[in-house]
């Protein structure tokens, strides 16, 4: 058995008061996609017309794909962003599908591992990480290849995969079947918060699952619904710093990515759309939605009530790994998880720029879910936040000092030990500049 | 520095991609943070010693709360003095100054003159933490560091215990003949005789003693509380309690009664229960990782027993959690916890997939077995 790490912090920081309800939310006026131009070549030009389903830009590396339009309508911009490319696309209302959209040919059950693969690249789906899930699988592929697929969502206000597990249970299931196929595995295990009541009675009456589907169900703690400790509970296998859960053979997918490619197989679309949570103490009703992807988040507010708070911090993601954005303008990219929205009251600012001000209490080490005492690996690295040198003069570490610096390389970035810092000492951050530090030192 | 600065230092690179202006929103995640603040930890710490003084006012009258007054309105006034003179914010508001004021006036008896808490606030607030950089950086507890250093210069004071309800002044130091206690437990038992006093009143405590910690029964509810609020974890009382215990067996003690018997007088008449609930948890000054803090805690009760044992000190408490305090990073140091993947330096990576049971090949797939795509 592997030895499980404690910590994690309860998954209710947010509320929990949210219904398990997916509401479909329609595209805005426009819809926007920003395009890393190095990786891809953009197939239109402005003023072109664009269906359901164009593919907008293309890429030759085998771990990326296509962009695909998720609106019928005009190419209205195209901004150059230095290393990006903002597109900006009309929204005509009339959802024409476009013509080179076709279902996929026969049945999944006879088609070769590499024709499911390559349809599963054409369907372009991200993972929550941003990896694409064709490159997750094609990675895995192993003779002793295993497939974990992640129902299991711990994160404070997302309801994501409990949502689509009440909703679309079938749809998971189909799609992890062809993923089975696509990596030639007989069985798969799926990870579930563990939940009471009428989910729970779902997951295990034996109607909706398959037999070669078998249901874990793990902690509702946040971050036990990490890939790396998914695979460590129900597998049994530490996957270390140094590498990553595809390197053994083990394929970590996301419900909803599971849902995707059932959806792709079914109707030829590539992923158009996402599901999303709406967190935060300014949203009137925080829900699920499915929206096509580049919809801006005000598009998406405005459909679902609108706030009822001034929002004062907008995050792309959730609030505890997202990404603080400027605006309202930003959009839901093709990996987005939930858009959060908070007031004044979770303002917050970083009580220093390293880690002076801590008083030892190590709670932060209590609720590390992998192991590592985040104040002294901070402290050893003698990292900071900003770009100047660390205040004290490096000293060369040894032994002990430096075991505590490598540790964190094993750091998931989950935030937890931010989160419960007394002294409120930005300790995440810290972590990643001490991650690459580490990385860096050490690059194997 | 503020946190504004502090911002633009982070983010100031995003000006040249963002609006033009800095936007202090734009922290790092996580976006949402515990409630639980150092004021919180500290207001807990003030909660659970609450009961142990009002039961010590009750003991020793007026003069222990004139006593405890004195002691956290000097520690809150020279920590403020100091920190404005070292050029810090004038007051932290994060409360820790009243629970040194606290604790320091909890581990004297009633009777002391009303200069010491002056005295012991002073070399609290200042010498054992002030001059190290103030919370977080102070090497031993101060409050504790403080109360043996007035133990050091005045110890006949120190120890001058009074009787439970005897009748003391409020503010002269001179303290009437008779209500001096002549019937120490700690002393009876150290010394290997039965106290007089009953084993229900030494639990309760009804004896003469400091005046936070007599009475082992609030502190123990003390430290359920705490442990319960997860404002520290129990490991280190309950590693130095059973330490403790079983250094007691094993060092015996006088005549006549059973070590076991002996071992529990110890426990609980004298200030170890207090001293390793309230000054051994003190987060600054004890290890972080878990083993570390069942070292430390059982370091303390070791440490506790051969100072009884070996010199003329009756608590030997308050040394060995200074002691202890003082290699608590040395503890951190040699017992990292493992991290997740890490291998194992002799035994290779600790942990061994486990393969399915069927295991999964690479067979094509079989004909026939087909999913139905609705």
């Amino acid at each position: 058995m592997a030895y499980i790490f404690g910590g994690g912090i309860p998954n209710d920081a947010m509320g929990s008061s949210v219904s398990d309800d997916i509401i479909g939310v329609a595209a805005g006026r426009s819809v926007f996609f920003r395009i890393p131009r190095d990786s891809y070549r953009i197939l239109v030009s402005e003023d072109d017309r664009v269906d359901l389903g164009t593919r907008i830009a293309k890429s030759s590396k085998f771990e990326l794909s296509g962009v695909y339009s998720s609106v019928s309508g005009r190419v209205e911009q195209i901004v150059d962003e230095g290393e990006n490319v903002l597109i900006k696309i009309e929204n005509d209302g009339f959802d024409r599908v476009s013509p080179l959209v076709r279902p996929f040919e026969g049945s999944p059950a006879n088609a070769p591992r590499e024709e499911l693969l390559s349809a599963i690249r054409r369907a372009a789906i991200a993972c929550r990480d941003g990896v694409m899930l064709h490159a997750r699988l094609a990675a895995a592929m192993s003779p002793d290849a295993h497939l974990i697929i992640n129902a299991a969502e711990n994160e404070p206000g997302l309801r994501v995969r409990r949502s689509l597990l009440f909703r679309n249970l079938g749809g998971i299931v189909r799609g992890a079947e062809i993923i089975m196929r696509t990596l030639g595995v007989e069985r798969a295990d799926m990870a579930v918060s563990f939940c009471r009541g009428p989910l729970s009675k779902k997951l295990s009456d034996g109607e909706h699952i398959r037999d070669s589907i078998k249901v874990h169900f793990i902690p509702t703690e946040y971050p036990f619904d990490h890939p790396r400790l998914v695979a460590a509970r129900i597998l049994g296998v530490e996957i270390g710093p140094r590498e990553e859960p595809e390197q053994r053979g083990i394929a970590v997918v996301g419900a909803e990515d599971c849902a995707a490619v059932y959806d792709a197989f079914c109707t030829g679309l590539p992923a158009l759309n996402r599901t999303v949570s709406l967190v935060g103490d300014c949203i009137k009703r925080p829900c699920t939605v499915t929206v096509p992807i580049g919809t801006s988040f005000r598009d998406i507010a405005d459909s679902c009530g609108g706030f009822f708070k001034k929002p004062h911090r907008i995050i792309d993601g959730s609030p505890m790994t997202g990404v603080a954005t400027d605006s309202l303008d930003s959009f839901v990219s093709p990996s987005c998880v939930a858009m959060t929205v908070l007031s004044q009251k979770y303002d917050f600012a970083p009580s220093s720029e390293n880690a002076d001000g801590c008083l030892n209490c190590g709670k932060c080490a209590d609720v590390c879910p992998v192991g590592i005492v985040p104040s002294l690996s901070v402290k050893f690295s003698g990292v900071t936040l900003s770009d100047e040198p660390a205040p004290v003069p490096e000293r060369k570490l040894s032994g002990r000092g430096k075991g505590y610096f490598m540790s964190s390389l094993a750091c998931i970035e989950c935030g937890c030990c931010s989160y419960v810092c007394p002294a409120e000492i930005p300790l995440t951050p810290l972590m990643k500049k001490a991650k690459s530090k580490a990385k860096g030192e050490c690059p194997t | 520095m503020t946190p504004h600065t502090i911002l633009s230092k982070i983010f100031g690179s995003r000006k040249k991609s963002g609006g033009g202006k800095l936007d202090p929103l734009m922290s790092p995640a996580p976006h949402i943070h515990s409630p639980e603040k150092t004021a919180h930890m500290m207001l807990d710490v003030i909660i659970a010693l609450t009961p142990c003084f009002i039961y010590g006012i009750y003991l020793f009258g007026a003069r222990a709360f004139v006593v405890t007054l004195v002691s956290v309105a000097c520690c809150v006034l020279f920590e403020s003095v100091f920190a404005v003179a070292a050029g810090r914010k004038p007051y932290p508001p994060d409360l820790s100054a009243v629970v040194s004021g606290l604790i320091l006036a909890a581990l004297m008896p009633a009777s002391v003159p009303l200069y010491f808490p002056v005295l012991g606030a002073l070399f609290a607030s200042v010498a054992f933490k002030g001059v190290f950089g103030g919370l977080g950086k102070n090497p031993v507890n101060p409050a504790l560091a403080a109360r043996m250093l007035l133990e050091l210069l005045f110890p006949a004071r120190m120890f001058l215990y009074t009787d439970p309800g005897a009748k003391l002044p409020l503010f002269s130091s001179h303290i009437p003949e008779s209500a001096i206690s002549c019937s120490i437990p700690l002393a009876e038992a150290v010394s290997g005789s039965v106290p007089t006093r009953s084993l229900f009143d030494i639990f309760i405590g009804n004896i003469p003693g400091t005046i936070g910690g007599t009475s082992a029964l609030l502190i123990i509810a003390a430290c359920a509380f705490l442990a319960a609020k997860k404002t520290f974890s129990a490991n280190i009382p309950i590693a130095a309690v059973t330490s403790f215990m079983l250094f007691g067996l094993v060092f015996g003690s006088g005549a006549g009664q059973s070590s076991s018997v002996m071992t529990v007088y110890e426990l609980i008449s004298g200030g170890f229960l207090f001293c390793i609930v309230f000054c051994a948890t003190d987060p600054v000054t004890s290890p972080q990782g878990v083993y570390g803090k069942i070292i430390y805690g059982a370091g303390i009760g070791l440490l506790t027993l051969v100072i009884r044992r070996y010199s003329e000190n009756l608590e030997g408490v308050g040394y060995a959690i200074l002691i202890m305090n003082l290699l608590s990073y040395s503890l951190d140091s040699i017992s990292r916890p493992r991290y997740f993947g890490e291998k194992h330096p002799r035994k290779g990576n600790m942990l061994r997939a486990r393969r399915p049971s069927s295991s999964p090949t690479s067979e094509p797939i079989e004909q026939g077995k087909e999913i139905e795509p609705k």
